[in-house]
């Protein structure tokens, strides 16, 4: 047998791992600034740039694709590398991948807070950076099975199905959500509407979970837990069993994010009926991840590293336990669009992302540097005071959506609501500041690591090129023994593995989806739902700039507690023209779906320039820059244009008429304004915002007062 | 002898485990027998459901351990591979880590090798267990006829349990002010209490003094919707939907309207500094008894213009 040798790329390894830390560190930074925002509205800082609704997003982008992102390249091409006994596919590649990542993340850093979002979560990039982001991830793709046809080892271990599942899924999900009709180069419209737009949204949020922040971390967790605890990895069919059953079940489950919404009952129902099939598969790797550590405990109580794997897992399988919980609807009823998800999330991204970035990052960076780890002492304070962390911002949070999602529910027993909603904002201020300290002691553990693994790179070398040696595959191999098992077969054909892969996946995106978008009865058209006018398209456009969506829904369930408070529960029919749809996932402010005609236009301008004159007590930021900034109305025929071609009903050359028709509606507001002694130009774009939540959820009272 | 006293062992085990079933059976069935449905709110009835389906649990697997046990009593070879292992071995069904290198795999992946351990037993009983859970879940909302209400159906079920309810309550309280019969309260106490309803609910909009801002000035002789008091209560109570007059009859009861509008009516007069300029029609305060043919407050709310 001939032996090869050959060498491992480090430095690729080392570049993602520093990309990993900054990231880290600004997108916790920018999430302990949001978190302040929530109960101190002056830390929206006076400007528009950094105001909540533009930087939140900013904080889940930075954390899911910047800091996750990064220690999920970082962790695969450490680990394909040895898993394969070769050296990445082509170092130029690996450098387009590293480099063109690094340019998406700084594109949208400066975009969210210019404003530039879909608005679609964890989708919020505009298109040409979705389109950027395509390319890298097929040259990350391409990159990784080329590694993976030309390997040395005949099978393809457990950790290689998690990162191809990975791969093939994320393209699949980011393709089929970013499918949008631009109308300039930093503005685009979803090509779904309403409830189908929710469904895909929902498909891809739920699943960007799944094979984002999910699989590839378990993939990593079967190569380092193993190797740092030097311990055989449990049970090979456990491996098998809950790999092909997670991929296969967790596409069905998004459907849980749209409970007592608008979405087919069917739909919901399956929904829920596969999310807590899920328990088991997600606990799966847990399971596998646990006895792995069986035999080792004392192991555990020394090394920092097995410290953060274990907590990591735990909290995987507290967060896998807990989001089933969640999708049961009595459950649901009271947690969605609390800070209960919140904390629910966060005990994923800060328990499992984090922490199994964290002993990645002590266990591999000694290893490449050819050194001992600066400091164990730091790394066990990181551990301890990132534990903390985590304590002391989830406790709050369930603490605090607990006691929010109660009080919107309670009546008088004279049957009247017995909160407003502002009384329940102010009720949980106290625990909104507990989650920032708690969100401070995490980032302080994770500059103290920042800290220690600079140390200890400065302290070593970095083996960019690491030799190894490894006998090439025998072409003529017949299995043997264990070798024949069925699953094996599979194990040595990347190819077939990727299409099976990809066939089980789609499945239940397909059985979801195409129903709702082929069966007519699913969506119920209503003739009063007319399209927006052109400035209220405009003012929802500048609703989606100002990422309003981020703290309002517009999605009344139909719960007794919601009409008496909101109106009329929303129906599928009134959101056909909303491209893309704005259903919202957190209530931090009160729903906005019949916000139209509540208030007069004078209370809106009050308000907007100054929330607190008209809400004593809110949290909103102020928006004083929508009275001096004039509406950019240059493309309003384009948006007309590209709304029709979407399906919008207006009429053949309308796009003529409808800058006239904006001017005019815009001053009838402005008029109306001055009537009530408040000066300001027809132009500015507060007109807009005003004029697009005056029109909102009126177009079916009117039909229902019409009718009496 | 060494089996003899493994076997009495498991017959304390059966004893037990029958005696915690029959415990739990004969304490569900007293709870059961307690229960006035009719009383119990539906949150207590969900969280009674769930604290029942977890002792069915329980039940089962008491009755897996019980058989389970049974089984070994007859088997003396089970007993014996049981002795090796360690409780917590036993617990999660876990071969003994003396065993372990039989159920190596002979490959090794960068120097990691795994084991060809089976799935565990509770593993696949909980798999199952969801399964199972999964398609009765389906049936239950969608293929039986009266089992599980779907979310229209649920919410409408709730409004007509609201409305019994809220009905029974006010019968028991008397307290039924509307605007037929609401009188123009003088009481300091009643009036007190309306100053601070005003102060917390409508000050906003028309000034700590009820000089008028966002609305219009209440201290005026000008009246937009009628100033009886009854036409006051009604503003308050429908509020003006268009003009931005919120309704407040989901979150006020009868007495505190009425208490609210004596309040309103009570500053009219008081002349605060730079007040909003009149609007509306004005209003002969004299005339509290012969009421005006003022225009009547549509009560188009979507909730009402449903009913």
């Amino acid at each position: 047998m001939q032996t090869e040798k050959f060498q491992y790329d480090n430095r690729i390894v080392r570049n993602f791992a520093i990309a990993t830390m900054v990231f880290g560190i600004v997108g916790m930074l920018v999430g302990l600034l949001v978190a302040i925002q929530l109960y101190e509205p002056a830390a929206n800082l006076g400007n528009q740039y950094t105001s909540f609704g533009r930087i939140r997003p900013l904080h889940t982008n930075a954390i899911i694709f910047a800091f996750v992102g990064n220690a999920i390249f970082m962790g695969v091409y450490y680990s394909l590398q040895r898993l394969c006994k070769s050296r990445m596919y082509s170092d130029v590649l690996s450098n387009i991948h590293f480099w063109g990542w690094q340019l998406i993340i700084v594109a949208a850093a400066i975009t969210l807070p210019l404003g530039l979002t879909t608005s679609k979560e964890y989708a919020e990039l505009e298109w040409p950076i979705d389109i950027a982001i395509t390319l890298i991830w097929v040259v990350f793709g391409w990159n990784m099975f080329g590694t993976i046809i030309k390997r040395r080892e005949r099978h393809m271990y457990v950790a290689i199905w998690f990162y191809i599942a990975t791969f093939v899924t994320v393209a699949v999900l980011h393709i089929v959500n970013s499918f949008e009709l631009p109308i300039s180069l930093f503005k685009s419209y979803s090509f779904y509407a309403g409830v189908q737009d929710a469904l895909v949204q929902w498909w891809y949020g739920h699943n960007a979970v799944a094979f984002f922040l999910t699989t590839p971390y378990l993939g990593m967790m079967y190569y380092y837990l193993p190797k740092a605890v030097d311990r055989p990895v449990y049970s090979y069919k456990l491996s098998i069993l809950h790999f092909w059953t997670l991929i296969f079940l967790y596409i069905w489950a998004g459907p849980h994010h749209l409970l007592y919404t608008s979405l087919p009952d069917w739909a919901q129902s399956l929904g829920v009926a596969f999310s807590i099939m899920l328990i088991a598969p997600s606990w799966g790797g847990m399971i596998n991840g646990l006895l792995t550590l069986r035999g080792a405990w004392d192991k555990v109580r020394d090394q920092p590293v097995l410290k953060f794997f274990a907590v990591g897992i735990t909290a995987y399988g507290m967060a896998t336990f807990e989001g089933p919980m969640l999708s049961l609807k009595n459950v649901n009823a009271i947690a969605h669009f609390t800070d209960w998800i919140v904390a629910h999330v966060h005990v994923g991204a800060l328990g499992w992302n984090g922490f199994m970035t964290f002993g990645i990052l002590y266990w591999l960076i000694p290893r490449i540097y050819q050194t001992k780890l600066h400091s164990t002492k730091l790394a066990n304070f990181h551990f301890w005071i990132g534990t903390l962390g985590i304590l002391f911002y989830a406790v709050p949070m369930y603490w605090s959506g607990f006691t929010q999602g109660l009080m919107w529910k309670e009546f008088t027993e004279a049957g009247q609501l017995k909160y407003e909603f502002l009384d329940t904002t102010k009720q949980i201020l106290s625990l909104h500041v507990f989650r920032s300290i708690g969100g401070t002691l995490y980032l302080t553990g994770t500059i103290v690591m920042v800290y220690n693994i600079v140390k200890t790179m400065t302290a070593g070398k970095l083996v960019a090129n690491e030799d190894a040696e490894a006998p090439a595959l025998e072409s003529n191999y017949a299995p043997t023994g264990h070798a024949s098992y069925w699953h094996k077969a599979l194990e040595r054909k990347p190819m077939t593995f990727m299409v099976l892969s990809i066939v089980v996946v789609l499945i239940g995106g397909a059985v979801e989806m195409l129903p709702t978008f082929l069966i007519k009865s699913n969506i119920q058209t209503i003739t009063s739902v007319k399209p927006y006018t052109p400035l209220e398209l405009h003012g929802r456009d500048l609703y989606i700039r100002e990422g309003c969506v981020g703290c309002h829904s517009q999605m009344i369930r139909p719960f007794r507690s919601e009409t008496e408070r909101y109106g009329e529960y929303s129906k599928a029919g009134e959101y056909v023209y909303d491209h893309p749809f704005l259903w919202g996932s957190k209530r931090t402010g009160p729903d906005l779906m019949r916000e139209g005609g509540k208030y007069p236009n004078s209370w809106h301008y009050n308000h907007m320039i100054d929330p607190r004159t008209m809400s004593p007590g809110s949290i909103m930021p102020a928006y004083p820059f929508l009275a001096e900034q004039s509406m950019n109305v240059s493309n309003i025929k384009d948006k007309i244009n590209a709304m029709r071609t979407l399906g919008v009903p207006y009429e053949k050359g309308y796009e003529e008429r409808a800058l006239q028709d904006l001017q005019a509606q815009a001053k009838t507001i402005s008029d109306n304004l001055a009537s009530e002694k408040i000066k300001i130009e027809s132009d500015r774009e507060l007109i807009a915002i005003i004029a697009y939540l005056q029109r909102l959820g009126t177009d079916i009272k009117l039909t229902n007062s019409a009718a009496n | 002898m060494f089996n003899k006293k493994l076997i009495n062992k498991m017959k304390t085990k059966v004893f037990l485990a029958s005696i915690i079933l029959l415990l739990s059976n004969r304490s569900m069935a007293a709870e059961a027998a307690t229960f006035d449905y009719g009383d119990f709110d539906t949150l207590y009835l969900k969280v009674m459901g769930v604290i029942i389906s977890i002792l069915i649990l329980i039940i089962v697997g008491l009755l897996y351990l019980t058989l389970n046990a049974l089984r070994r009593i007859n088997n003396p070879e089970l007993v014996k591979a049981d002795e090796e292992r360690t409780t917590v071995e036993k617990l999660f069904s876990l071969h003994s880590l003396k065993d372990e290198k039989k159920l190596l795999l002979d490959e090794s992946f960068d120097g990691i090798v795994e084991l060809d351990n089976p799935t565990p037993p509770w593993f696949n009983f909980m798999f199952y267990t969801t399964i199972v859970f999964a398609i009765l879940y389906g049936f239950w909302y969608h293929y039986s006829d009266n089992l599980g209400k779907l979310q229209t159906a649920e919410y409408e079920q709730q409004l007509a349990d609201a409305e019994v309810a809220k009905t029974a309550y006010l019968k028991k309280v008397g307290n039924s002010i509307d605007e037929s019969n609401v009188k123009l309260m003088t009481d300091a106490k009643d009036l007190t209490a309306g100053k601070e309803l005003f102060t917390a609910k409508c000050a906003v909009c028309h000034r700590e003094d009820g000089g008028g801002n966002v609305g219009p000035n209440l201290t005026d002789e000008y009246w937009l919707h009628g100033g009886q008091v009854s036409d006051v209560f009604k503003t308050i109570k429908y509020g003006v939907t268009g003009k931005g007059m919120i309704a407040w009859e989901k979150s006020l009861n009868g007495l505190q309207m009425a208490q609210l509008a004596s309040y309103i009516k009570s500053i009219g007069g008081t002349n605060p500094p730079s007040p909003k300029a009149p609007q509306g029609t004005e209003v002969e305060e004299k005339s509290e008894t012969a009421k005006t043919d003022s225009t009547t407050v549509a009560p188009d709310s979507l909730a009402t213009a449903l009913k």
